[in-house]
């Protein structure tokens, strides 16, 4: 027993020790750093603020592997046009047919506001086009609409109708190659229609299944139908500001001066501060939401181009500096990290050549991003920097 | 049943070192602004008596105050010392409580013939430890944080012979390998999402040797005396400079020294039971040399220690026949603070110890109270309980006989 209590007061010995915890010493060493006497001062920390200069940049860019076929306007993005083409191939069957009636079938899927009526007319199209092609502006077509099997040219688009009369000369012209198939152009009146949020979304090719297409009944009483091989959206944006547009497409670059900055800088945090107009902003159609899925959320991605030149193809690409996703739709203001690429920056390890915002999803969808270009929240950049430690004599 | 004993030692040993191996160096807050605070070498046994037991004959510890002891040695004895300290620092309104621990010193004492020790191992010399921030306001609100490390350990291996040619006499001499790091680390931080540190770092790391000499003197049954120099170091190495900006990173020859220090000790015996010891100890300042910011506050650092011990007894119960020890010491530091006025320690000590069961050994313990400057000559007191515990054990080594 007696051995047993040394052990025991060895372990409580220990036990006492080992439990014990630090405070933080800061305060009671304050002095010893203050006079110098610890022989290591600390650096000056500061934050500072560079103006930035912003400009919107047009790419061209289109969209034309979308799920959705839209018409209409959404957010200053006029969707003009839809173009929509078809294989006229006939079964063998049906060869040598005549086609006694022709219709166009429009999957709708989504009108805003649901009661809306789109006044729209069809037009052979004068050049050919397809799904990877990048089209900016409408393609030249026939101004004389193809009219409807009773001769009328102008018809409306709505949420309840999907079949669309047109004249089986034409159909008959294309399905005998009498006359040459190029496309079909929706096109509807944008400058008789006044209201901002107004659109007619059908589904495309590309959402698998029902897609556009001709369908006809011959003489005989047979029929047979003529699915889409290639449909396009043709979206156009014309507003001015800071804009950065997928799909369309709009980047905006940055660029700043940063003078003035200690040679001997450490970044800490460096941000390229911008104010979003939620009232401007455009994260997707109501279709891709609600019949697609598509988040609303626009993936923005920064980077540093090539070359500052905002013709030269090195201004396209670049280094990433930040990519994230906010809610277009939401005014506030964000903080864009450029920790890593100031830094090299500053150390001149990187030419500065600005900075472009993107959509992340260019080549795919059509959201819009758009900030405060003037006043107090006009675009900065905010670096927060400390200087070495003094350690004195050498260093 | 010695081999089992010694080697569950050796295994404490590891685990104690392990235990304190991450926030090992530790000493006083003053310890920050300059290489450190001096741990004198000793046994739990001397430090219980107040660090003054340097002339005591000792014949179970590998880690005398003074290493002409170690030639009573009759066995291979390994011997180690573990220091905790818990402390209050007041400066001003501030204040702060600090737990600390130091990396054990170790020691192996190896007799190749009676009389005649050889001895070797890893005793801590100088240690100290800071870990301190700010805050640092900037404009727009925005507030960062200044966070300041301070590393030191000096530490030596020295390789010992002790001698006692006569049975009155003990000499000892000692080469040491003396090295060290001091390390000084800055970091700006404003523990934000986005934010990352920057840091500035200055590590200094530093080697060179020294000579000591000892003698031990029995000059009656019951009075002891002691002498003891130690060679200054001219340490040499260099000082690195890193940053977060690699660019900006350098070396830099850097050097500093000690000068030589003396000591002499006395013990005398009342009766067989309680002895009297007492011990000093000085080194003349150095010079500031690669302190530069020290100038003008580095003086002379003495030790002057003063204990009583009842020793183990045979009769009665545990606590009679347990030793009892009790000491009180003063350690002026080389530091001055500010210039002009010394860094004064002052502990009042206490201590005891048993044997180990199962084998020569032997486990002690002490206790110190005291305070490190004071609010009114220095501007920072620091009042310390600090805690030691030493073990020794011991083995007789012998060739191995080869069972036919």
């Amino acid at each position: 027993m007696k051995l047993k209590s040394k052990y025991w007061i060895a372990a409580a010995f220990l036990a006492f020790a080992l439990s014990c915890s630090s405070d933080p010493e800061g305060p009671v060493s304050q002095q010893f750093v203050d006079d110098g006497t610890y022989g290591v001062k600390g650096g000056d920390i500061h934050r500072v603020v560079l103006p930035v200069t912003a400009v919107t940049v047009s790419v061209p860019q289109g969209v034309g592997t979308g799920r959705l076929l839209i018409l209409g306007r959404l957010q200053g993005i006029e969707y003009r046009a839809v173009l929509l083409k078809f294989d006229f191939t006939l079964k063998a069957e049906d060869v040598g047919k005549r086609i006694s009636s022709a219709r166009l079938h429009l999957p709708m899927q989504v009108a805003t506001p649901r009661e809306f009526r789109l006044p729209a007319t069809f037009h052979e199209m004068y050049s050919t086009f397809s799904d990877t092609s990048s089209v900016t502006e409408v393609p030249p077509y026939d101004p004389v609409p193809i009219p409807d099997s009773l001769g009328m040219a102008d018809d409306t688009l709505d949420i309840e109708r999907t079949e669309y009369d047109i004249d089986t000369s034409f159909v008959n012209g294309w399905i005998s190659g009498t006359r040459e198939h190029k496309g079909i152009a929706i096109i509807w009146d944008a400058a008789a229609v006044t209201d901002s949020t107004i659109s007619i979304e059908m589904k495309a090719r590309e959402y698998g299944s029902d897609p556009p297409a001709v369908r006809v009944t011959f003489t005989d009483g047979t029929s047979a139908t003529f699915g889409s091989i290639d449909d396009y959206s043709v979206a156009i944006f014309e507003e001015p500001g800071l804009n950065s547009v997928g799909g369309i497409a709009r980047r905006v670059a940055f660029s700043y001066d940063p003078a003035g900055i200690p040679e001997r800088a450490m970044v800490n945090a460096a941000s390229l501060v911008l104010k979003v107009r939620g009232d401007q902003g455009f994260g997707g159609a109501i279709g891709e939401q609600l019949v697609i899925g598509y988040t609303a959320l626009f993936n923005y991605y920064l980077y540093a181009p090539n070359s500052s030149d905002t013709l030269s193809s090195g201004f396209l690409k670049g280094t990433g500096v930040d990519q994230n996703v906010l809610d277009p739709m939401i005014s506030r203001t964000i903080k864009l990290s450029l920790r890593g690429y100031m830094g090299d920056v500053l150390r001149n390890a990187r030419a500065n050549t600005g900075l472009v915002l993107q959509s992340n999803l260019e080549v795919f969808r059509i959201q819009r991003l758009s900030f405060v270009s003037g006043g107090a929240d006009a675009p900065y950049i905010e670096i927060y920097y400390s200087l070495p430690a003094d350690f004195g004599g050498a260093q | 049943m010695r081999k089992r004993a010694f080697a569950a030692a050796f295994a404490a040993a590891l685990i104690l070192a392990a235990g304190s191996s991450a926030p090992t160096f530790a000493q006083s807050i003053y310890g920050i602004n300059y290489i450190g605070e001096h741990a004198f070498p000793g046994s739990a046994r001397y430090r219980a008596l107040g660090l003054s037991s340097y002339a005591l004959i000792d014949s179970s510890c590998a880690i005398p105050a003074n290493p002409a002891a170690m030639a009573d040695l009759t066995r291979v004895t390994f011997s180690l010392v573990e220091i905790m300290s818990v402390s209050n620092v007041r400066s001003g309104s501030e204040s702060a409580n600090v737990s600390r621990f130091q990396i054990p010193s170790v020691m192996f004492g190896v007799p190749v013939r009676k009389g005649l020790v050889l001895g070797f191992g890893y005793l801590t010399q100088f240690s100290g430890k800071g870990d301190f921030a700010f805050d640092y306001p900037i404009e727009n609100g925005a507030t960062a944080r200044e966070i300041h490390r301070f590393r030191c350990g000096l530490f030596n291996v020295p390789l010992t012979v002790a001698w006692r040619p006569v049975p009155w006499a003990r000499v000892a001499g000692a080469y040491r390998i003396e090295r060290g790091s001091i390390e000084n680390a800055y970091q700006v931080d404003f523990r934000k999402d986005l934010y990352s540190a920057t840091e500035s770092k200055r590590v200094r790391s530093f080697s060179g040797s020294s000579w000591s000499g000892s003698t031990l003197l029995n000059l009656h049954p019951r009075l002891q005396l002691g002498l003891g120099w130690n060679s200054g170091v001219s340490y040499e190495g260099d000082e690195t400079f890193t940053y977060t900006r690699a660019e900006f990173d350098s070396v830099a020859a850097w050097r500093f020294d000690l000068t030589s220090a003396w000591e002499a000790g006395a013990s005398f015996g009342i009766n067989e039971r309680w002895w009297v010891s007492g011990h000093f100890w000085q080194r003349s300042a150095p010079d500031t040399r690669g302190f530069e910011q020290l100038t003008g506050s580095i003086g002379d650092e003495r030790l002057a220690a003063l204990g009583i011990e009842r020793r183990g007894g045979g009769e009665g119960g545990f606590f009679m026949r347990a030793p009892l020890r009790l000491g009180y010491y003063e350690n002026r530091w080389h530091l001055e603070y500010p210039a002009g006025r010394p860094v004064d320690s002052r502990f009042i000590t206490f201590g005891s110890g048993f044997g180990l069961p199962g084998g020569p050994g032997q486990v002690d313990l002490s206790l110190e109270f005291g305070q490190i400057g004071s609010a009114g000559n220095n501007g920072v007191d620091e009042r310390v309980v600090r805690m030691a515990i030493g073990l020794s054990v011991a083995e007789a080594w012998s060739k191995r006989k080869v069972a036919r």
